[in-house]
């Protein structure tokens, strides 16, 4: 899939490589040298179901903020909070690479914001009821879109669990509407 | 396409042919004001089982046949047992497209099954419903 991509980091040093080679380098003596660049750093390409698992945090964060608020809002809502966080063990348990990648982001974000006082902005919690039924469908929706393209692009066992994972909250959304 | 993916085919197709006997039994055990739910549904998985037969077929496999009978899970004596059947079928409905998804490497055939998949889901889902079942979705349908 990623041999076809030729990165921005390639085509740089492509262009060094060949400038280079021209000699146009070699005209500059007596130029003061620049700034010395930072050290390349080491460019982890995105899994591509780390937006997934975040997404599925996400919507974690949406029915906790929901039910916190609005305890009565909707009766089966226990419920499909409960299913939903099982959907997401199940997708960090099947997805080691990207879940790696979002604990390591975390941890770099723990350690600079301990580090750096943060403006931090705590979502707002919703202000009424149906603001909030509203919120949760919208985070429902997106959701079950997020899995329903990344079964596509799965395979084998992986493949099905999202598929599962994208009926279910398919349903979730058909309860709340 | 594979090997896999018609035989992840065939499995789905297994399972819309028990569905349509299923759902004869379901039609003779609900109320009146169901049926006409049971009909819509039975419809959509003859649709659902002649388009799984064409797939197949178009890859020169024969399409496995329907068995003259099943067994039922449980004893179906009312309508109650008529609703929990029916969301027991799309059950096992949706177990034959994850199976098929999971088997599929062309996005004619992974396209296909999701969509089925979500929709048994979402049949169950009324069914549960509508037998008073909780929760009232399923958690990993088909799995």
């Amino acid at each position: 899939m990623g041999d076809s991509r030729v990165s921005r980091r390639t085509l740089l040093s492509a262009a060094v490589t060949t400038a280079a080679a021209a000699g146009l380098g070699s005209g500059l003596s007596g130029c003061e040298a620049g700034p010395p660049e930072p050290p390349a750093q080491t460019q982890t390409r995105p899994d591509p179901l780390t937006p997934v698992l975040l997404g599925q945090r996400s919507l974690q964060d949406v029915y906790q903020r929901v039910l916190d608020a609005f305890p009565e809002l909707f009766v089966a809502l226990t419920d499909l909070q409960a299913q939903t966080e099982a959907h997401t063990e199940a997708l960090f348990a099947a997805a080691p690479a990207a879940a790696a990648q979002i604990a390591a982001t975390a941890s770099g974000t723990t350690s600079a914001s301990a580090s750096t006082p943060s403006s931090s902005s705590a979502p707002v919690p919703p202000v009424d009821a149906a603001t909030a039924l509203a919120d949760l469908k919208l985070a429902v929706d997106t959701a079950a879109g997020s899995l329903r393209t990344a079964a596509l692009e799965a395979d084998g066992d992986l493949a099905a669990l999202l598929g599962s994972c994208a009926a279910s909250t398919t349903c979730h959304r058909q309860v709340l509407a | 396409m594979s090997l896999a993916e018609i035989e992840g085919l065939q499995a789905a197709l297994r399972g819309e042919h028990s569905a349509i006997w299923g759902y004869g039994v379901v039609g003779a055990a609900v109320s009146p004001e169901a049926r006409q739910s049971v009909r819509d549904v039975d419809a959509a998985h003859r649709a659902g089982r002649d388009e799984l037969a064409d797939m197949i077929r178009l890859q020169g496999a024969d399409p496995d046949p329907a068995e003259a009978s099943y067994e039922l899970p449980f004893p179906v004596a009312d309508a109650a047992g008529g609703l929990r059947l029916a969301a027991f079928l799309e059950a096992g409905v949706a177990q034959g497209y994850a199976y098929a998804l999971s088997q599929s490497d062309t996005q004619l055939a992974k396209t296909f099954s999701l969509a089925a998949l979500i929709d048994a889901a979402l049949r169950q889902t009324y069914w549960q419903h509508q037998s008073g079942s909780t929760p009232i979705t399923p958690e990993f349908p088909g799995l």
